[in-house]
């Protein structure tokens, strides 16, 4: 199936728009899976619920997380992750609105890999996106075992 | 020689001078004609000393005492012996007598039980005048201690009882604070579930607020995030197609986002820093100086700005919040010496009455003194937005913190001679 790809989870189309805009603007044209909410992105690694039965997938070069989500939050998406020896060491990245502490420590804490916090500013937003692609998709070496 | 035969004319005179007893014999003139040994003796005189003399010649009063009545008492019952032609037994007297010269002369105090006697002879005339005395002296004294100790008995006696007293009272005020502090216990049960339930107050307040400001936090800049990401997408989408004013609208738009953003950011910061409780520690203020110099220069690498830091400043306060103030106080000097060639910005303390007052000065336009009650307030801005962009809320939130660690703040400038914020924390 597909090579290297992201795995989305934002349930804010505007804000999933844009992020996918800011990643075509930089001329990247990486495969980017979403999910709207956190229970789908669980779902969708783990071919659980609505994918039961499906095989289970390649894991993406990286997760873009969003914290405020419907149904599982982001928080409890990351603890999921983490607990699973097949996600262990997946790189996932919170991106979220929120610069409270709180969950800062938290997603620090349950180890999530980087916190950024989506910057209003469109210009800055797509070059957050821009970075972080550059370095979780190219820069960044796979743990190995990780599909 | 019948005056030498004991048994037929016994010597009298030697009989007498022998007794035991203490026999003065005087004349009816109280002229002393005879004297045992033992009187001798006890009273510390001689018997050649004394024969002739007048009584009381021998044994006046004791000058010292001026409560001696001993002559007195005695010439009374001498005369009552007399009247009466017998005995008359005085009282126990106080006699003291005179020592003499060789054991360091003065009177020495001595107790008498005397008894005088008056002899008549056979025509009914006075002849003698027995007078007879024991010295009680050891006995008053005996009598004396006892009642001085009966005394201290009784002092005792007195004092166990006012100790008892006191011992009762004791028991009383101890009984009382015992009932005090079983109330002050209530007290201090009902105030701590008053502080808990305060606490409780707090914490679910502190809860709402958490939940307010994440909410706020997450939900109000979504919305700006699309206002402005997609006003640039239309500008670089559609730049062939927009108007020059049609884009110059759309670039006031996102600086409305922006502007909206920088307020959520700081209306946060100033709720978090007046609800958050407080975690104190030692912090390293230079260093922290430091760190937020250097960030602010990164920020614009295209200025000349010199950073003056104090090292080795310290202060007690919560370092999260010491932070905040320090990179809103150099903040503040760095945007506003922004138009000097060259921006110089310190960071220090001095001592003023032996406490520390901590600095930012800098050298850049400064304030219109007159208005320097309007500084600390939310929103109040001294410049125009087009002159230095600011929310307003950044100093209300060092007067905040500054408030929260019991400290003060004030600020110092001439317009265009840059501006000095002096502040406090007083909890060290």
């Amino acid at each position: 199936m597909n090579d290297k790809y992201i795995l989305l989870v934002e349930d804010d189309p505007n804000d999933e728009l844009l992020t996918l805009h800011a990643l075509q603007e930089n001329r990247i044209r990486n495969n980017v899976v979403v999910t709207r909410d956190g229970a789908a992105a669980l779902d969708y690694l783990f071919s659980t619920g609505p994918n039961e039965g499906k095989p289970l997938p390649d894991l993406p070069q990286f997760v873009l997380l969003d914290l405020k989500l419907p149904k599982i939050d982001g928080i409890e998406v990351l603890q999921a992750l983490r607990k699973h020896s097949r996600t262990r060491l997946l790189p996932v990245i919170i991106f979220t609105s929120s610069k409270q502490e709180k969950d800062m420590i938290n997603g620090y804490r349950l180890g999530a890999n980087s916190y950024v916090r989506k910057p209003v500013d469109f210009t800055e937003f797509a070059k957050a996106v821009k970075e972080l692609n550059l370095y979780w998709m190219v820069l960044n070496e796979k743990a190995p075992g990780q599909a | 020689m019948a005056s030498e035969d004991p048994f037929t004319t016994p010597d009298f005179r030697l009989l007498f001078e022998s007794s035991p007893a203490l026999y003065l014999v005087l004349d009816p003139d109280h002229t002393i004609i005879a004297v045992t040994d033992a009187y001798a003796q006890a009273t510390m005189t001689r018997r050649d000393g004394i024969l002739g003399r007048n009584l009381f010649e021998v044994f006046p009063d004791n000058p010292v005492d001026p409560h001696a009545t001993g002559t007195r008492n005695l010439r009374e019952s001498l005369d009552r012996a007399v009247t009466g032609r017998g005995s008359d037994t005085m009282a126990v007297q106080k006699y003291d007598i005179r020592k003499p010269e060789p054991e360091g002369g003065g009177f020495e105090e001595r107790y008498w039980s005397p008894v005088n006697t008056a002899i008549f002879g056979k025509d009914g005339n006075l002849a003698f005048i027995i007078h007879r005395v024991e010295d009680v002296t050891e006995f008053v004294r005996i009598k004396r201690q006892g009642t001085e100790q009966g005394q201290i008995l009784e002092e005792l006696r007195a004092r166990a009882g006012r100790m008892e007293l006191e011992v009762f009272q004791r028991a009383q005020e101890i009984q009382e604070a015992n009932r005090n502090l079983v109330a002050a216990n209530a007290d201090l049960a009902r105030s701590q579930e008053a502080a808990e339930a305060a606490t409780r107050k707090a914490e679910s307040a502190a809860q709402e607020f958490e939940a307010f400001s994440y909410s706020v936090s997450h939900d109000l800049r979504a919305p700006l995030r699309t206002i402005d990401g997609f006003s640039m997408l239309l500008m670089e989408k559609f730049a062939p197609a927009l108007e020059p004013a049609a884009r110059d609208y759309l670039v006031k738009v996102r600086a409305g986002t922006g502007r909206m953003a920088a307020l959520i950011d700081d209306l946060l910061e100033l709720a978090r820093v007046s609800h958050s409780p407080l975690a104190l520690d030692s912090v390293d203020l230079s260093r922290m100086a430091g760190d937020i110099s250097s960030r602010l220069g990164e920020s614009h690498p295209e200025r000349r700005a010199v950073f003056r830091i104090e090292p080795g400043v310290e202060a007690k306060g919560d370092p999260r919040f010491l932070r905040v103030l320090l990179e809103n106080l150099l903040g503040n000097s760095f945007k506003f010496t922004s138009r000097k060639p060259e921006a110089i910005i310190e960071f220090g303390q001095v001592r003023e009455e032996r406490k520390p007052v901590y600095f930012v000065k800098d050298n850049g336009v400064g304030f219109d003194s007159r208005f320097v009650d309007k500084l600390f307030g939310t929103f109040q801005r001294l410049h125009t937005e087009a002159e230095f962009e600011g929310t307003g809320i950044g100093l209300a939130t060092a007067r905040r913190i500054v408030h929260r660690h019991g400290g003060c703040i004030r600020a110092e400038s001439e317009l265009g001679n840059g501006a000095v914020f002096r502040f406090t924390l007083e909890n060290e």
